[in-house]
């Protein structure tokens, strides 16, 4: 079913490779990819709910790794924004719709780290999610803007040690909703795909959360101030589990739609 | 008195060995010069070159003659004239050219007992004392005493030319046929043989030869300035350097010895293969090249001083003889001639003492071998390094050759190599491979391969300790996406010089190298519902690495490569949807392969033909 889908679905993916550099890539200021400790990835994650009709922004963020007295650091990274092939299953590139490469392999001008660039690109295809649309413009995000988000965090990590699964879906409907539509799949069947995760997480033996605080989190604006990416300050996502031998993150990005702050990615 | 045994020459060159009635050659059965008139004799005598005051002791000899200080030198060769006609003086044609133009060394046999014996054109007794010829009262006593020297044939024929004994033009005359003739000779005495004592080391101080003895000669000159002394006028001179040359402006070295290579001054091309290819092989040959040997004599009273070889082993009389280096095809068939042994010459030189000085060439085959070869010989790199990465990709993650999609190139860009004997610029020649390559890359192979989790986790490879616990669906859609490649190069002139002493130089470098590696993605699976995307963090690079020996030795060119993989360590992560799984301890990371041996040549041999 879900292959019949992909079939009349556009998928865009953010793929990044790096290298001894610690790297925060997003879309439209949304950071999605992060190496924090700057050891190095490969990874490449879907981006559609990020991107909207129009113009859009891969934005790079770069810092150098502290000096190494035993190796020497060699900062590289490779990110491509890409319009998926679907005569593949695993992301592929069609379409390359930005990138960027450092070192640069060419370049007139030295370029060091660290470096805040942004790649510009366009979307010529129509997007169907609703965020953009539905999101309200914060220009600030004041005191009390902090406090109702932190309660849907706190919400929702209270769903997950509780093993209140439906909960934690409730928590995420619109993000479930617009995955949906940019998946071109039911909610029902993400729903049911996100039930099962649940499920084999409240599996996980001594699950516990490492609980936010107000002063352990930061408050983003991003994607033209529509979009609040809350964090911790030390750059792990706000919500964190952790079982015997394993983390588990969900990253939040929320919004203020009619009115009240909601997960949206 | 020694003069008076000497041997004289006329203006002629003709040398004769005079005898006084005294002396008797009874073992000899040589006839004398005949005199018929007393005016023929004077200008025989006349015609002679002797020493100021040889004919006053001639006829001194003879005490019924009158004092000769009264005599007139008309006078004096006017009764030694006579004396000719009476038969009181005579005089014995010898062929002293023939004697000395022969190395003494090819007229001895040592006898299975060691006794040496030397073999002498019979008018030579007349020039030793103390030398009693063996006797021979038969033919079958002369074949016996020659058989029971177990002499081949080859050194029978040696013996034969050197006495001037014609043999049968035959070239199956047999041992036996020459040692019949050889009887034939010693039973008529036309040859004589002699017990040795002289060249045996033990007895030469008790056995002085006479001057005039082969390998003791001594050249008597007129010289009227002086009215006697023959102590003054006997020459010793010795050889103090003997060297050769080549057209190439190169002498003689070390051992007195100069290794020759001719120049070319043909070439032909033809098929030739390469490591199953077939190539143009271009060959030079042909071409001379003249030798001269000069040797330089210390004390040398004359330049009739001078004894040296020629191209026919044959002493002449001059201080230079020239050596004609001929090439001939048949010296050798080989492509790869560094076997071959050198055709050897040897020139011998020698003044009056006749202590001998020689000099070697050794002439080394001149065919010389140039190859410019399409690179497609190298093509079995290709294949064998494309089969090596899909055997890495069968062994790790178990995938069959049909789902791995390789890329080739190469090879590309030119080979060319040469090889054989050159001369270096001293005296030496040696066996000269030169190869120049260009190969860039020699290989370039890249490989793609995709398995899923769930089919990794059964291979040796394994999944990520971290994923072990992920339920069925979540590992069937995480895929992981492998690109293995490298590219190899082939590059330098590498120059090897093998000599025939077994010593080599070399020069320049062939450079093998390979860059390369493996990248591994984790990837979900576009469109799952369980599986949102997965994330590798790599501890360094799995990076392909080459040991190449790359080898010149007198066997040829050989070319023999490992290529190595190091592994590959990471950490995983996975986000399902909506959650991110990572590993608390980064301990617990993903090595897929050790250290492994990805491809290892058979040592190749490039050239000459497999």
């Amino acid at each position: 079913m879900a292959k019949e889908n992909s079939e009349h679905t556009t998928y865009y993916f953010l793929s990044v490779t790096s290298k001894d550099v610690i790297a925060e890539i997003g879309v439209n200021g949304a950071p999605i990819i992060k190496d924090i400790d700057g050891e190095g990835i490969i990874t490449a994650e879907p981006v559609a709910t990020w991107l909207i009709h129009g113009e859009n922004k891969l934005t790079i963020k770069l810092t150098p790794l502290a000096a190494n007295k035993n190796n020497e650091n060699n900062p590289k990274i490779t990110i491509k924004i890409f319009e998926h092939d679907p005569d593949f299953t695993a992301p592929t590139p069609k379409e390359i719709l930005a990138q960027f490469e450092y070192p640069p392999i060419k370049t007139e001008k030295n370029i060091n780290l660290p470096l805040a660039e942004n790649v510009k690109f366009n979307i010529i295809k129509s997007i169907g999610t609703k965020l953009w649309n539905e999101a309200s413009e914060v220009k600030e995000i004041l005191q009390n803007d902090k406090q109702e988000i932190l309660m849907v965090l706190k919400s929702l990590e209270e769903s997950l040690v509780s093993k209140n699964i439906s909960e934690a879906i409730k928590l995420q409907k619109y993000k479930i909703t617009d995955d949906s539509i940019a998946e071109n799949k039911s909610i029902e069947q993400l729903e049911s795909a996100a039930t099962k995760g649940y499920k084999w997480l409240n599996e996980q033996s001594g699950l516990t959360a490492n609980k936010i605080t107000l002063d352990s989190a930061i408050f983003t604006l991003c994607c033209n101030n529509k979009v609040v990416y809350v964090t911790r300050k030390n750059g792990e996502e706000a919500i964190q589990l952790e079982s015997d031998d394993l983390y588990f993150d969900i990253a939040i990005y929320l919004s203020k739609i009619n009115g009240e702050w909601i997960i949206v990615r | 008195m020694a003069i008076l045994n000497s041997v004289v020459k006329n203006r002629f060159g003709e040398f004769y060995k005079l005898q006084l009635s005294r002396d008797t050659n009874a073992q000899l059965t040589l006839k004398s010069e005949t005199f018929w008139n007393e005016a023929s004799t004077r200008q025989f005598v006349q015609n002679l070159t002797v020493p100021h005051g040889y004919w006053r002791e001639i006829i001194n000899e003879y005490s019924t003659l009158p004092n000769t200080s009264v005599l007139t030198t008309e006078e004096i060769e006017r009764q030694v004239s006579s004396l000719m006609v009476r038969g009181q003086v005579k005089l014995y044609s010898v062929e002293v050219p023939d004697i000395a133009d022969h190395p003494p060394e090819n007229r001895v046999i040592k006898s299975p007992d060691d006794i040496i014996y030397r073999f002498l054109a019979a008018s030579s007794l007349l020039m030793m004392k103390n030398y009693t010829p063996k006797q021979f009262r038969n033919i079958d006593e002369a074949l016996s005493f020659l058989s029971s020297l177990k002499q081949n044939s080859k050194n029978l024929t040696i013996l034969a030319n050197e006495l001037n004994i014609e043999l049968s033009r035959s070239s199956s005359i047999n041992q036996n046929e020459i040692i019949e003739i050889l009887s034939k000779e010693l039973t008529s005495r036309n040859i004589i043989v002699i017990e040795d004592k002289v060249s045996s080391p033990i007895k030469t101080e008790k056995n002085q030869p006479e001057n005039s003895d082969i390998g003791n000669r001594t050249v008597i000159l007129t010289d009227n300035n002086h009215n006697t002394t023959q102590n003054k006028n006997i020459c010793s001179c010795s050889v103090v350097e003997l060297k050769a040359a080549c057209s190439h402006n190169r002498e003689s070295g070390q051992n007195n010895v100069l290794q020759v290579v001719a120049s070319t001054n043909k070439s032909i091309s033809e098929e030739y293969e390469l490591m199953g290819i077939k190539v143009t092989l271009k060959k030079d040959f042909g071409g001379n090249e003249n030798i001269t040997c000069t040797s330089s004599l210390k004390d040398n009273q004359s330049s009739g001083c001078y004894q040296i070889t020629d191209k026919n082993n044959k002493y002449i009389t001059n201080n230079e003889s020239v050596i004609l280096i001929e090439s001939n095809d048949s010296d050798t068939n080989s492509k790869w001639p560094i076997s071959v042994s050198p055709k050897k010459s040897t020139v011998s030189s020698r003044g009056c003492d006749n202590k001998i000085s020689t000099v070697k060439i050794e002439k080394f085959p001149n065919q010389y071998f140039t190859v410019e070869a399409n690179v497609t010989i190298f093509q079995d790199w290709v294949k064998n390094v494309n089969k090596a990465w899909e055997d890495w990709g069968t062994k790790i993650f178990d995938v069959s050759p049909i789902e791995i999609i390789p890329k080739l190139t190469g090879p590309s860009g030119s080979f060319s190599a040469n090889w054989g004997w050159k001369e270096d610029s001293d005296w030496q020649a040696y066996y000269n491979v030169s190869a120049n390559f260009g190969l860039n890359p020699i290989f370039g192979v890249e490989i793609k391969i995709m398995v899923s989790m769930t089919k990794l986790a059964l291979t040796s490879a394994g999944i990520p300790p971290n994923f072990a616990k992920l339920a069925a669906e979540h590992l069937a859609d995480i895929q992981v996406s492998s690109t293995g490649q490298c590219n190899g190069t082939l590059t330098g002139s590498p120059i090897a010089k093998f000599y025939p002493d077994g010593s080599k130089k070399l020069s320049g470098e062939g450079k093998f190298s390979v860059e390369g590696g493996v990248n591994l993605e984790l990837l979900g699976r576009v469109g799952s519902d369980y599986v949102i995307s997965a994330e590798l963090s790599v501890s360094g690079e799995s990076k392909v690495t080459a040991e190449d020996l790359l080898n010149l030795d007198r066997d040829g060119i050989f070319l023999q490569s490992t290529l190595m993989l190091s592994p590959l360590i990471g950490l995983a992560k996975v986000k399902i949807r909506y959650l991110k799984i990572r590993t608390k301890t980064k301990e617990k990371k993903w090595e897929p392969w050790k250290k492994i041996e990805l491809y290892k040549s058979e040592n190749t041999k490039i050239l000459p033909k497999s």
